[in-house]
C-alpha cells in the first residue's frame, strides 16, 4: 500500500507551498517582520503608494522575486524530470545526468560569444541567451536519445554513457568558447555559469512564470499517454498512443523547460531527479497526479533550499546549485544501489 | 476479418517471412506454431502494424491496417507481447486500467471492466499489489487482463467495422497447469463473443484444444495451414520440429493429443 492517496498529497503540498513562500520572504540574513511582507505586497499591486520602509523594499525588490523565481524554477525542473523519466521509462533520467544541462550551458555560452560578435551591443540579453540554452539542451537530448534507443527500446546503460560523453563534449565546447571569448564576454559567461538565484528580478520571474504556465498544461495533457508509455513503446502504440509524436513533443518541451530554467536561474542540479522519485514513492507513478504534485514539491524544495543557502553562510551566500548538488548526489547514489539490487 | 496477403519480410538482409498469407474471421481462433526463429513473432508484428512488410499487404476489416487511426485501431485490436518491461510501481489494477486508455467509457464503467477482467484471469487478489513485486506468471496474467479490458466491449466510436481481435504472443509461457486451463477458457469465452483470436504458442496441445485453424511455420514460410486434423499430423510435425512426436486420440475427448 502507498503511504498517501494522491488527493491527500496534493492537499498537503497546496498548504505547504504558500507557507514556504512566506517563510522564504521573511527568513534571510536580514529577518523581515511579517508586517513588511504585507507592506511590500500592497505596494507591488498598487494598493499603496507610501514610501516603503527598508524591510518593505527588501521584500518587494529582492526577496519576493527571488522566492518566486526559486518556486517557478523548482516546479519546472521537477516536471521536466518526471516527464523525461516517463519517456525514457527509467527513474534515473535527469537533465544533469543525461547531458541536457551541459548542452544548455554550452548553448548559452555560444549565444553570448556569437551574439556579442554579430549582434548590436546591448541586444544580447536574456532572450538570446535563453534561446541558445534551449537549442543546446535540445540538441543534447536528441543525440542522447538517439544513441540510447534501438529497436529493442531505450537502454539505460547506453543512455548514461551517452550522457557522460555529451556532457564532456558540451563542456569542451564551453571551454573552447571561453578561450576564444574576449574579456567582456568571458565575464558574462562566467557570471552566467555561476549564476544562481541571487540574480532574480521581476523580468526573470515573468519569463519563468510564462514558461511554467505554458509547459504545465502541455505536460498534463499527455499524462495518460505517459502512463501508457511506462508499459513500453509498442504496448503504448497498441493502446492507441501516437508514440513518435509524443516523444518528439515532450522532448522538445523538456529541453525548452530545462534550457530556459538554466538561463534564468543558473544550473540547479538534481531537483528533477529527487522530486519525481519522492512523489512516486508516496503516490505511485500515475502522471495525472505525479506532474502537479512534482511541480508543487519542486517549488517547495527549491524555495527552502534557497533559504538555507542564504542563511547558512550569512552574510555570504552559498550558490543554491551547490546545495542541491550536495543533497542530490548521495540520493542519486542510493538510487543506483537500490536499482542494482533489484536488477541483479 | 484480418487478412494478410503474400507477406515478405527480411530483417537486416536475412529473409524472415516468405509468401505468408492468412485469413482470420471474427470469432475464430488461429494458432501459429513453429520452431524457434521461424518468424512467428515477426509475423505477429507485421500483422499488428508494428513492422512494415517489404512486400504484401495487411487488411483489417476491409481497410488497409495502416489507414486505421491509432485510437480506432486500439478499440478493435489488442496485443499481448511476449515480454513486459514495466518497472514503475503501478498496482496491478492500475496496469489493467491502462488497457482502457483508448476508450472514453467513463471511470465507473472502466473500473467495473477492470475488476471483471482481473477476476477472469484469477487476479482479483492481486489488484492492490505492486506490479513490480509480482511473480512472472502473475505479471503475465495481469498483462492478459489489461489486453482483455482493452477489447472487453465492442468499439464505441461509431466508425464502420466493429469486429474485435486479440493477438497473443506465447501467453502461457510462464503459466502453471491450472492457469493454462484458465487461458483456454478465456480464449473460448472471447471467441464465443465474436472476438477473433490469433496466438503464437509452443504448446501443441493448447492448439489442438482451442484452434479453429492452425498455421505451421517453418523457416519463414507456411508449411501447412488448416484445421487441427489436417495440420497436426505426425509426419508433418516430425518434419517441421525435427523431434520425435506422436499424435494419438485423446482418451476422453477424442481430439488429437500430441506426445513429445
Amino acid at each position: 500500500m502507498r503511504p498517501l492517496t494522491s488527493t491527500q498529497l496534493l492537499n498537503v503540498l497546496a498548504l505547504l507551498l504558500p507557507v514556504a513562500v512566506v517563510a522564504g520572504c521573511l527568513v534571510g540574513p536580514t529577518v523581515i517582520p511579517a508586517a513588511a511582507l504585507g507592506e511590500g505586497l500592497s505596494h507591488l499591486v498598487g494598493l499603496s503608494s507610501d514610501p516603503l520602509s527598508q524591510s518593505g523594499l527588501i521584500v518587494s525588490g529582492i526577496r519576493l522575486p527571488r522566492v518566486l523565481l526559486s518556486a517557478l524554477t523548482g516546479a519546472t525542473l521537477a516536471c521536466c524530470g518526471a516527464v523525461l523519466q516517463g519517456l525514457f521509462r527509467n527513474p534515473l533520467a535527469d537533465p544533469t545526468v543525461i547531458g541536457v544541462a551541459a548542452g544548455a550551458s554550452a548553448g548559452a555560452s555560444a549565444a553570448i560569444v556569437f551574439g556579442s560578435l554579430f549582434l548590436a551591443a546591448g541586444t544580447v540579453g536574456l532572450p538570446v541567451v535563453g534561446l541558445g540554452a534551449f537549442v543546446g539542451g535540445l540538441l543534447a537530448s536528441i543525440v542522447v536519445y538517439r544513441l540510447a534507443t534501438s529497436s529493442t527500446g531505450t537502454s539505460v546503460a547506453t543512455m548514461l554513457l551517452a550522457g557522460i560523453a555529451i556532457s564532456s563534449l558540451a563542456a569542451a565546447i564551453s571551454n573552447l568558447l571561453s578561450y576564444l571569448a574576449d574579456n567582456d564576454m568571458l565575464r558574462r559567461i562566467s557570471l552566467w555559469q555561476m549564476g544562481n538565484l541571487n540574480g532574480a528580478d521581476w523580468a526573470r520571474v515573468a519569463v519563468g512564470a510564462g514558461l511554467l504556465a505554458m509547459l504545465l498544461p502541455l505536460f498534463c495533457r499527455d499524462s495518460r499517454a505517459l502512463n501508457a508509455m511506462l508499459l513500453g513503446e509498442s504496448e503504448a502504440r497498441h493502446l492507441g498512443i501516437g508514440v513518435e509524436w509524443l516523444k518528439r513533443r515532450q522532448i522538445l518541451l523538456c529541453s525548452m523547460g530545462i534550457g530556459v530554467s538554466i538561463s534564468i536561474a543558473g544550473l540547479i542540479a538534481f531537483v528533477g531527479l529527487i522530486i519525481p522519485h519522492l512523489v512516486r514513492l508516496l503516490i505511485g507513478p500515475d502522471h495525472r497526479y505525479l506532474l502537479p504534485a512534482a511541480a508543487m514539491a519542486g517549488a517547495i524544495l527549491l524555495v527552502l533550499a534557497d533559504v538555507v543557502a542564504r542563511v547558512v553562510l550569512a552574510p555570504a551566500e552559498l550558490p543554491t546549485g551547490i546545495l542541491t548538488a550536495l543533497l542530490g548526489v548521495p540520493f542519486f547514489v542510493s538510487l543506483l544501489i537500490q536499482q542494482r539490487r533489484h536488477t541483479v | 476479418m484480418l487478412t494478410a496477403h503474400d507477406l515478405k519480410m527480411s530483417l537486416s538482409g536475412t529473409p524472415v517471412l516468405d509468401q505468408v498469407s492468412l485469413q482470420l474471421a471474427a470469432g475464430q481462433v488461429m494458432v501459429i506454431l513453429g520452431p524457434n526463429g521461424t518468424g512467428k513473432t515477426t509475423l505477429l508484428k507485421v500483422l499488428t502494424g508494428e513492422l512494415t512488410p517489404d512486400d504484401g499487404a495487411v487488411q483489417f476489416q476491409q481497410q488497409p491496417l495502416k489507414q486505421w487511426s491509432a485510437a480506432a485501431r486500439a478499440q478493435r485490436l489488442a496485443v499481448l507481447p511476449q515480454h513486459s518491461t514495466l518497472n514503475f510501481p503501478f498496482t496491478a489494477r492500475e496496469v489493467v486500467l491502462l488497457g482502457r486508455s483508448a476508450h472514453s467509457s467513463g471511470q465507473v464503467r472502466d473500473r467495473a471492466i477492470v475488476d471483471s477482467a482481473l477476476a477472469l484471469v484469477d487476479g482479483s487478489y492481486l489488484a492492490e499489489r505492486f506490479y513490480t513485486q509480482l511473480s512472472g506468471g502473475e505479471k503475465q496474467r495481469v498483462q492478459l487482463a489489461r489486453v482483455l479490458a482493452q477489447i472487453w466491449e465492442p468499439p464505441s466510436d461509431g466508425l464502420p467495422g466493429d469486429e474485435r481481435f486479440l493477438v497473443l504472443d506465447e501467453p502461457t509461457s510462464s503459466f502453471d497447469l491450472s492457469h493454462r486451463q484458465l487461458m483456454l477458457d478465456v480464449i473460448k469465452h472471447f471467441a464465443k463473443q465474436g472476438v477473433g483470436v490469433l496466438m503464437v504458442s509452443h504448446d501443441l496441445n493448447l492448439a489442438a484444444q482451442c484452434a479453429d485453424q492452425v498455421m505451421l511455420l517453418s523457416c519463414g514460410h507456411v508449411a501447412a495451414c488448416g484445421d487441427c486434423d489436417t495440420v497436426l499430423r505426425e509426419p508433418l510435425l516430425r518434419d517441421v520440429f525435427m523431434a520425435d512426436i506422436e499424435v494419438v486420440p485423446h482418451p476422453s475427448t477424442g481430439q488429437s493429443l500430441i506426445i513429445y
